[in-house]
C-alpha cells in the first residue's frame, strides 16, 4: 500500500501540472478538493482517466468520483479493491 | 426608423431541414433530428447526435462545386445555409453593396484533418487539406463561392460565436461602416469535440431532456445558418421586405470556471440585462426565451437563475429547441436565432421537448407542449460559451 | 469619441516590456513554456493556476498581469465595465494538437479533458476575466496577422454603445516557434498615445 500511495501521489503531480508540490506535501489524510490540495472539476475529471489509464478501473459516473478522490487513502484503497492492471 | 439593423433573410440547415421550411415543419411536427450517428465515421454509435441528412458528396452536387476542389463539412454547411438566406433576401453580394460576411466556427475543417492526419504526417496526398483547416479559411471559403463581399471576418467564442457574429454585424451596420451583413456560424461534428465533451463528461447517453431534473446532459448536433442583416436605408432603398429587426443584445463574462457557469448565473444575468438595456424593453415586454438550455445539470440551473434573477416575477414562456437540433455548439446562436425569428413570425412556442420532472430550484416550467396562433412581439435568444463568453439577441416585430 | 492608450505592454520569449521599456529580463529557456514559467517567476506571480493552462492561457494570463499591475484598476472590485477584446492568428492550435494525440491512437486512447477545456481560444479570456473579476464584455477574433483595424472599430463601438468604460485589447498569438502578446490598456482619459489606428499599427511595429 505504501508504493501505491507514493505512486499515486507523483501520478497526481505529474497529471495535474502541481507545480511545486512534492509528494511529503501531500498528507495522506488531507481532502483532495476544495481547500487542501484545492483541485477543481475538471482535475477530478482527469483522474477518472487516470484510473483508467493506469489501473484499468472504468468509472462512468463523475459523482462517484468526488466520493473515491475525498483523500489519497479512500483513493489508494479504491485502487486497491478494484485494480484490474 | 434610423439607425435600426433589420433582418431580410434566413438561412439554416441542421438536423431538422435543410431550408426554413423544412425547419418550421419539423419545429411544428415536434420532430426531432437526434438519433443514431450515420456520416461521421466513429466507434461512438452509442451517442446520440443530430447530423444534417446529406453527405458532402450530395452538398457538393447541390453547390455544383466539383469532385476535384478540396473542401470540408463546416464549409459546405455553410455555403448552404448562406447561399438560403442570400436568396431569401434576394441579394446578390457585390462591391458596389458594402456587403462584409461574419462567420463563426470551432472546428473550422478540423473534420477533414482529423481523417488524414496520418497522411499529413507520411505523405503528401491530402496536404491541400491543411490549407483550408482553420477557421478563417472555412470562412474565406464560403465568402469567395459568393464574391462580392468587401469585409470578411470570423469569431471563434465557442458556444456563443454565432450569436456574437450577429452583434458584430449589427454593430457594423449601426456605425455606417457597411450596409448589410450576412452573419452567423457553422459547426460539423468531429471526432475531436465528440471525445472532448465525452471526457468532460456532459453528453447524455439517451436524447437530452433540458430544464428536466432528471436531465444528464447534452446531445451534441451539426448546423449552419444566418441571417442577412441590413441598414433601413439600404432596405428602402431596394425596397426590400424586412422580417424584423435586431432590438438589442450584450454580451458579459460569467468570470467562474473555464467549463462550467456561476451557480448565481451573473454572466448570463448581465448579458440579458445589457441586451434589455440596448433595446429600452422591460422584462415583460418579452412574448418568448428561447434558451440555451443544453441539458447538462450545470447550465440549465445556472440559466434558470439567471432568468428568475432578470425577469422576477414575469418570466415569459421559456424553453430550449436544443433536443430538436442538438447542441450545434459554435453555430447554436445563429440556429436559434432562426428558430427564434420563425416562432416569432409565425406565432408559435416550440415546444421544449422531453421535460417530465420540474427543477426544484425553479419558479418556471419549460413550454411542455408546442402552443401557436399567438401574438409574439419581442424574442430573446440566449447562448452561452465556454470560457464564460455570455451572450443574449433581442428581437423583435417591426411595428 | 476620443479614446487614449493608458499602457501597453509587450510579451515574448526573451522581453516582457511596458510602454515602450523593458520590464523584467528573462532568460533564454529551450523551451516556449520554460520562457513562460520563467517570466511568471521573473514577475513574482503567485497564481498556481497558472501552471494548469495551456501555453495560450499563460501568455496570455502574464500580459493582463503585466497591462492591470499598477493601474487603478487592479484592486477594483467591480470590473463590469471593463471589456477584453482579443484576436490571434492560430487559434489554440497548439493545444487542440496536444489533445488531438491524445485521441490518435486507438491502443492508448485517453481524451485529456483538462487539455480539451484549452482548446478555444476564448478560453484564455475565461482566464483572465477569473483571475481579475472581470465582468464586461469580451470577444475573440482570428485573423492572418496583426490587424489594427478591427480592434479599433470593435472597441470604439463598445465605448460608444455599452457601458464599458475600459478595455483590455491586443494580439495574443502562440504557436509551435514562439509566442508574442501586445496588449493595450484603453479608456477615455488622456494620454500621448490616441487610441487610433496609425498610433496602435506603430506602437506594435516598434513595440
Amino acid at each position: 500500500m505504501e508504493a501505491l500511495i507514493l505512486e499515486l501521489k507523483k501520478e497526481i503531480i505529474k497529471v495535474l501540472n502541481l507545480e511545486g508540490v512534492k509528494p511529503e506535501d501531500i498528507d495522506n489524510d488531507m481532502p483532495l478538493f476544495g481547500e487542501g490540495l484545492g483541485l477543481d472539476s475538471i482535475d477530478a475529471l482527469e483522474l477518472i482517466v487516470l484510473l483508467e489509464k493506469n489501473y484499468g478501473i472504468k468509472l462512468d459516473d463523475p459523482g462517484k468520483g468526488r466520493e473515491i478522490f475525498g483523500s489519497i487513502n479512500i483513493f489508494a484503497k479504491y485502487i486497491s479493491e478494484n485494480q484490474r492492471k | 426608423m434610423a439607425g435600426q439593423v433589420l433582418v431580410t433573410g434566413l438561412g439554416i440547415v441542421s438536423g431538422i431541414g435543410i431550408s426554413v421550411q423544412d425547419t418550421l415543419a419539423s419545429l411544428l411536427a415536434g420532430k426531432s433530428g437526434v438519433g443514431i450517428i450515420k456520416y461521421l465515421q466513429t466507434n461512438h454509435k452509442d451517442i446520440p447526435c443530430s447530423e444534417i441528412q446529406l453527405s458532402d458528396e450530395q452538398m457538393c452536387r447541390m453547390l455544383s462545386i466539383p469532385d476535384s476542389v478540396p473542401i470540408n463539412r463546416t464549409s459546405l454547411m455553410g455555403i448552404l445555409a448562406a447561399k438560403n438566406a442570400l436568396a431569401d433576401a434576394n441579394i446578390t453580394p457585390n462591391r458596389a453593396l458594402r456587403i462584409g460576411f461574419i462567420s463563426s466556427t470551432t472546428v473550422g475543417g478540423m473534420e477533414k484533418s482529423e481523417q488524414f492526419y496520418k497522411d499529413f504526417l507520411e505523405n503528401d496526398t491530402r496536404n491541400e487539406y491543411i490549407k483550408i483547416h482553420d477557421c478563417g479559411a472555412c470562412t474565406e471559403i464560403i465568402a469567395d463561392y459568393f464574391g462580392g463581399f468587401s469585409f470578411v471576418s470570423t469569431i471563434s467564442t465557442a458556444c456563443s460565436s454565432s450569436a456574437n457574429a450577429i452583434a458584430l454585424g449589427s454593430n457594423l451596420i449601426k456605425q455606417g461602416i457597411l450596409d448589410c451583413v450576412v452573419a452567423g456560424g457553422t459547426e460539423c461534428l468531429t471526432k475531436f469535440h465528440l471525445n472532448g465533451f465525452k471526457t468532460l463528461m456532459i453528453l447524455d447517453r439517451a436524447h437530452c431532456r433540458p430544464f428536466d431534473a432528471t436531465r444528464a446532459g447534452l446531445n451534441l448536433g451539426e448546423g449552419a445558418a444566418y441571417l442577412v442583416l441590413e441598414s433601413d436605408e439600404n432596405v428602402q432603398a431596394r425596397n426590400a421586405k424586412a422580417l424584423c429587426k435586431v432590438a438589442g443584445y450584450g454580451n458579459a463574462c460569467d468570470c467562474y470556471h473555464q467549463t462550467a457557469s456561476s451557480p448565481d448565473g451573473k454572466g448570463a444575468t448581465l448579458a440579458m440585462q445589457y441586451a434589455l438595456d440596448m433595446s429600452g424593453l422591460k422584462p415583460s415586454d418579452i412574448d418568448y426565451i428561447n434558451a440555451h438550455g443544453t441539458g447538462t445539470t450545470n447550465n440549465d440551473e445556472s440559466e434558470g437563475v439567471a432568468i428568475m434573477n432578470v425577469f422576477g416575477n414575469s418570466i415569459p414562456p421559456v424553453s430550449s429547441t436544443k433536443a430538436y437540433t442538438g447542441h450545434t455548439t459554435s453555430a447554436a446562436g445563429s440556429v436559434e436565432a432562426v428558430i427564434s425569428i420563425l416562432a416569432m413570425q409565425e406565432g408559435f412556442l416550440p415546444a421544449n421537448l422531453n421535460f417530465k420532472n420540474q427543477m426544484a430550484k425553479l419558479s418556471f416550467t419549460p413550454v411542455r407542449e408546442l402552443r401557436r396562433n399567438l401574438k409574439i412581439t419581442h424574442v430573446l435568444s440566449n447562448s452561452f460559451g465556454f470560457g464564460g463568453n455570455n451572450t443574449a439577441i433581442i428581437f423583435s416585430k417591426i411595428q | 469619441m476620443e479614446l487614449s492608450i493608458q499602457k501597453y505592454c509587450t510579451l515574448e520569449p526573451r522581453k516582457v516590456s511596458v510602454n515602450g521599456h523593458k520590464l523584467v529580463e528573462v532568460d533564454v529557456q529551450d523551451s516556449l513554456e520554460k520562457s513562460l514559467v520563467q517570466t511568471y517567476r521573473v514577475l513574482g506571480l503567485n497564481y498556481l493556476k497558472f501552471f494548469k493552462m495551456d501555453n495560450l492561457s499563460k501568455l496570455a494570463t502574464l500580459a493582463a498581469e503585466c497591462i492591470l499591475k499598477d493601474t487603478w484598476l487592479y484592486e477594483l472590485t467591480d470590473k463590469s465595465n471593463l471589456a477584453v477584446v482579443l484576436a490571434n492568428a492560430s487559434s489554440s492550435l497548439v493545444t487542440d494538437a496536444n489533445y488531438q494525440r491524445t485521441i490518435t491512437d486507438p491502443g492508448n486512447y485517453f481524451p485529456s479533458p483538462s487539455l480539451f477545456v484549452y482548446t478555444l481560444p476564448n478560453i484564455t479570456i475565461g482566464e483572465i476575466c477569473l483571475k481579475h473579476k472581470i465582468y464586461g464584455e469580451n470577444v475573440f477574433f482570428i485573423s492572418q496577422k496583426f490587424d489594427a483595424n478591427i480592434l479599433y472599430f470593435y472597441v470604439n463601438e463598445l465605448f460608444e454603445n455599452t457601458n464599458t468604460q475600459q478595455c483590455i485589447t491586443g494580439w495574443v498569438e502562440c504557436n509551435e516557434k514562439t509566442y508574442e502578446a501586445f496588449l493595450l490598456l484603453v479608456d477615455k482619459g488622456t494620454s500621448s498615445n490616441k487610441f487610433e489606428i496609425n498610433i496602435i499599427d506603430k506602437l506594435y511595429k516598434t513595440k
